[in-house]
């Protein structure tokens, strides 16, 4: 069997997807397991064992011929054609496409034989988006910032691949560490993106902080980027406490000293996910633009301390939460810890989230509805069935032979509207998603399958508004299951 | 110098997207416009930056 994993994002992201390649390996142990990645991170896949043959989707090399005087396009046209060709040959067996981008979605279609199995985004054979497996229509619809999902982007990649994670597929990488005098406390100045950034000042000031109050030895990490931001860090604080390892260490060295600390300090970021393998804990400071519960750390022992900016981590308080880790007292300020099994993190906000996540766990796990009373739910819910209602009328007058013309302006508004009930009712929202989607995923077909099988979602979608719609006024905590058609359990999830 | 290299990019993204588009009209999506797509898409990342988009 031949497998290959399309792994376009960054470091973070490939290392995330790390156990899910060994449960991989572990299913299919005489598989050749391939992964599609770019030049700049192909070396996150140093030490991975299970990883027969990268496949470099050179993006420099690819758009070169663009940046000529003459905008070379059919140079670069001849290269992505060449690129793509190669690896259409291989004829893989199962095409596993972990990068949810528009860009990874054309390339799965595009390497995709046909008689090969795509599990995550590609192309419908006229270009448009494709979503055949139920958990990247999960992805889509409810996997992102201000979205209900509480899984673990780790559990997501491994659930593509049909697995259940093991404590085994979190491992160091094999035979690249080595043991080094690594300081206790390593912290992670930099980040991949601007928001998720800590200010060198502020960083100054919580080790000043901690060296008055603790004789733990630190050490800055970071890339050649953050180098800057590392001498303004050491410029303030008293140098013979401090180590400067910011972009003097490649990954296989950050690897090495990450597994011989004692606790990582950062932001989310891939020394983070690194510390997640040698399960190193960490006191992972995070932005309220960053969905922890999705990427946090997940060394046992860990800790998430949340704000909206870097404000509201206090200096002093995260010095002290440091301090405590290696005196082993309790922590006295409101961090979140890392649990075993999954979701990976209960604490979340905000609090009033609990009954999203339950829409979403019925709509996808077979899970009992959640009952409100919630006002604006119940209004949504009546305006949603009155557009609905009307909807599904068009579509049965077309399946009567009313010409397409007079009903499709009807069925789009009435689309616009369920849209915008979505949009303006949070807590209806991923129902509206989980409808959304599985409109999207419709293939193309003939207009009379399409208008069936489009007729189907609607009356699925009306078999939870009429649930809900009985259920005002009853009291209830659940309402159970609507209907079986409706959910279908991910495994692993 | 990278206001002009993102001047640069967008310039060659709305060529690209403007080919694309033409092809599309001519021949409907097959396989050398999915190509071009993959270009168009590749170009449009560099906008802000090489990434999953996720």
């Amino acid at each position: 069997m031949k497998i290959l994993v399309v792994e376009l994002a960054r470091l973070g992201d490939i290392y995330q997807s790390w156990p899910a390649l060994r449960a991989l390996r572990r299913r299919h142990p005489d598989a050749q397991i391939d992964v599609i990645t770019r030049p700049r991170f192909q070396a996150a896949f140093d030490g991975l064992e299970v990883v027969d043959r990268r496949r470099i989707f050179n993006t420099q090399e690819l758009m070169g011929p663009l940046f000529a005087a003459n905008m070379d396009v059919k140079a670069s046209f001849d290269l992505v054609s060449r690129v793509l060709g190669e690896i259409k040959f291989e004829k893989y067996d199962w095409i596993i496409n972990l990068s949810f981008s528009p860009l990874s979605s054309y390339i799965t279609h595009a390497v995709a034989a046909e008689s090969t199995r795509v599990s995550g985004y590609t192309r419908t054979s006229d270009g448009f988006l494709a979503i055949p497996d139920d958990l990247s229509a999960y992805f889509y619809a409810q996997v992102g910032f201000d979205r209900p999902n509480r899984f673990h982007l780790a559990e997501i990649f491994a659930t593509m691949m049909e697995m259940d994670l093991i404590e085994t597929d979190w491992t160091a990488p094999q035979g690249l560490i080595t043991h080094s005098a690594a300081p206790p406390v390593l912290i992670h100045i930099g980040a991949s993106e601007a928001k998720k950034q800590i200010g060198a000042s502020k960083w100054a000031t919580i080790i000043n902080q901690l060296t008055k109050i603790s004789d733990v030895r630190i050490g800055l990490i970071g890339s050649a980027a953050e180098t800057e931001n590392a001498d303004s860090i050491l410029n303030s604080v008293p140098a013979d406490r401090v180590q400067n390892y910011v972009g003097k260490t490649n990954l296989t060295e950050l690897f090495s000293l990450i597994a011989g600390a004692k606790l990582v300090v950062g932001p989310d970021s891939a020394p983070m996910h690194m510390a997640s393998l040698v399960r190193t804990p960490c006191l992972n400071l995070s932005f309220h633009s960053v969905n922890f519960w999705e990427t946090g750390p997940r060394a046992p022992g860990s800790y998430v301390l949340r704000g909206a900016d870097e404000s509201d981590f206090a200096s002093d308080k995260v010095a002290h939460a440091i301090h405590l880790f290696f005196t082993g007292e309790k922590q006295d300020i409101s961090l979140i810890p890392v649990q075993t099994g999954t979701p990976s993190y209960w604490a979340l906000t905000p609090p009033d989230s609990d009954f999203e996540w339950n829409l979403v766990r019925a709509l996808y796990q077979q899970a009992d509805f959640p009952a409100t009373e919630n006002p604006d739910f119940r209004d949504a819910i009546s305006k949603l069935s009155e557009i609905n209602l009307l909807v599904i009328d068009q579509i049965l007058a077309l399946q009567r032979g009313v010409d397409l013309k007079k009903l499709a302006p009807i069925i789009d508004r009435g689309e616009e509207i369920i849209q915008t009930i979505g949009k303006l009712v949070p807590t209806i929202a991923p129902l509206i998603r989980w409808y959304q989607t599985e409109k999207i995923r419709l293939e193309p077909a003939p207009q009379e399958v399409l208008v069936q099988k489009s007729r189907e979602i609607h009356e699925l979608l009306q078999k939870v508004i009429d649930l809900y719609q009985e259920s005002f006024g009853h009291q209830s905590a659940v309402i159970e299951c609507v209907d079986k058609k409706l959910s279908k359990p991910s495994e692993g999830l | 110098m990278a206001d002009e290299f993102t001047n640069s990019i967008k310039n060659i993204l709305s060529r690209l997207e403007a080919i694309t588009e033409q092809v599309v009209k001519e021949q409907g999506y097959t396989e050398d416009t999915e190509k071009l797509k993959v270009l168009v898409e590749l170009t449009r990342e560099q906008v802000q930056n090489e990434n999953s988009g996720r």
